[in-house]
């Protein structure tokens, strides 16, 4: 048995190992070669480094910029996009001291407006009621925290389109009687690329929030009243949804209901 | 159940990071240029590319694999302009570190993260870059390269302890 085997057969040394015949060589080789035990001592020596590289955070500013990136991929679908991304990421700065406020009040993982499901989708999740997290809408919503990369529209085609590009979202956007759809904004929740459509009925403002999270299904509830403002949440199998708006409950959660049997 | 690229991404992204960082030889700049090229390449290959990796580090594999495999060239010159980004907040034995990795070469970064830093087994390492076990061998031979100052560190930091130790016993006496 040599350094390069007793090296390999022991690593990573802090793994449990049962202790067969060939541990025991190892470890005896170990005690009578001082190259190996120096190499084994210089692991140990640097357990702290390694820890603290592991705990390092992806900062916000990455954070943003690799779903810009992602967004800006799928829109090209070719590495070719990739300059063109970076430079395009630069935009993406200014509003992330924005977004970092929302996400440093710690509140969401994620939610979404909800397009429908592509059409393998099935539907997953709960997550948000799992995390607490239902204020996180209320904070996006009053914070207006993405304020840039957005399009007013009216024309639901061009928002579909938007979601496509943005986000890969081949869903239909809500479409009731009297709902007018007036905006969509890309949002960022703990991290994750989400989408918020503006809607317009009868003079108030309803906000459809739709975030790609795999989940398990869950139908449409009330999760949050905050004063005038009202949340319903709801997932499929690839989106965490919610509804945002300074409306009854009930009125809401009946819209939310809608807007997935339709 | 298929999980969205996006879902992965967010269930890997601080991993990344981290693998970017090391990759890149410190700073964040290219850290974050090299993030962002690998994304762009992933969602191309979506989700083929992974369907071998179905496991909870799927990404990060296909990212080290790739990085091996065809390292880019904005990481293999000489400009040191590109090293800029500020990493001041990891603490200067992690600073130390990724700038140890920066003086390696990146095929020897690559099995370094996985074998020294994540501490895979040498099957794990041999099968994620796809060589054989003598080849990760030489590539680690690089190790020395890379703990050589934090060991250094370290060793001085005992000494320091030592002889304040002998010092504080001395005046007792």
């Amino acid at each position: 048995m040599n350094c390069r085997d007793v090296r390999e057969g022991l690593w990573p040394p802090e793994r449990p190992r049962l202790v067969g015949p060939q541990v025991e060589r190892a470890r005896a080789h170990i005690r009578s070669c001082r190259e190996c035990t120096r190499w084994f001592a210089e692991d140990r020596a640097t357990l702290d480094t390694r820890h603290s590289l592991q705990s390092v955070r992806a900062p916000l500013r990455v954070q943003a910029k690799v779903f810009e990136a992602l967004a800006r991929a799928r829109e090209g679908g070719t590495r070719s996009r990739v300059d063109a991304m970076r430079a395009g990421a630069s935009r993406l700065r200014k509003r992330v001291a924005a977004v970092g406020g929302l996400l440093a009040a710690g509140a969401i993982s994620a939610l979404i407006i909800g397009p429908r499901l592509p059409p393998d989708g099935g539907a997953r999740a709960g997550v948000i009621g799992e995390m607490g997290s239902d204020a996180a809408f209320v904070e996006d919503y009053l914070r207006r925290a993405v304020g840039e990369d957005y399009l007013e529209s009216s024309d639901a085609e061009e928002i579909a389109r938007f979601l496509r590009r943005e986000l890969g979202l081949h869903s239909n956007l809500l479409s009731l009687a009297g709902l007018v759809p007036t905006r969509v904004e890309i949002c960022l929740l703990e991290g994750r690329r989400g989408a918020m459509v503006v809607y317009r009925l009868d003079g108030r403002r309803v906000t459809h929030y739709l975030v790609p999270k795999a989940a398990e299904e869950r139908p449409p509830r009330i999760a949050r009243e905050h004063g005038s403002l009202t949340v319903v949440t709801w997932s499929t199998d690839a989106l965490e949804e919610a509804l945002v708006g300074e409306m009854p409950s009930n009125e809401l959660l009946d819209l939310a209901r809608s807007g997935i049997t339709e | 159940m298929e999980r969205t690229l996006e879902e992965r991404i967010s269930a890997e992204l601080d991993t990344l990071w981290q693998a970017a960082l090391f990759l890149s030889g410190g700073g964040s700049d290219r850290a974050e240029r090299l993030l962002q090229d690998m994304v762009s390449v992933v969602s191309d290959e979506y989700p083929g590319a992974l369907q071998l990796d179905d496991g909870s580090d799927g990404l990060e594999r296909f990212f080290v694999r790739r990085f091996f495999q065809d390292a880019p060239p904005f990481l293999l010159g000489s400009d040191r302009s590109s090293t800029r980004g500020s990493i001041g907040d990891m603490g200067s034995d992690v600073q130390a570190l990724l700038g140890d990795a920066g003086r390696i070469p990146p095929r020897a970064r690559a099995a370094l993260w996985l074998v020294v830093i994540r501490r895979r087994s040498y099957a794990d390492g041999s099968e994620i870059l796809g060589i054989d076990r003598a080849e990760l061998h030489a590539l680690l031979e690089h190790r020395e390269t890379l703990l050589a100052s934090l060991v250094g560190r370290s060793t001085q930091r005992l000494t320091d302890i030592e002889r304040r130790i002998r010092s504080s016993e001395e005046s007792a006496s």
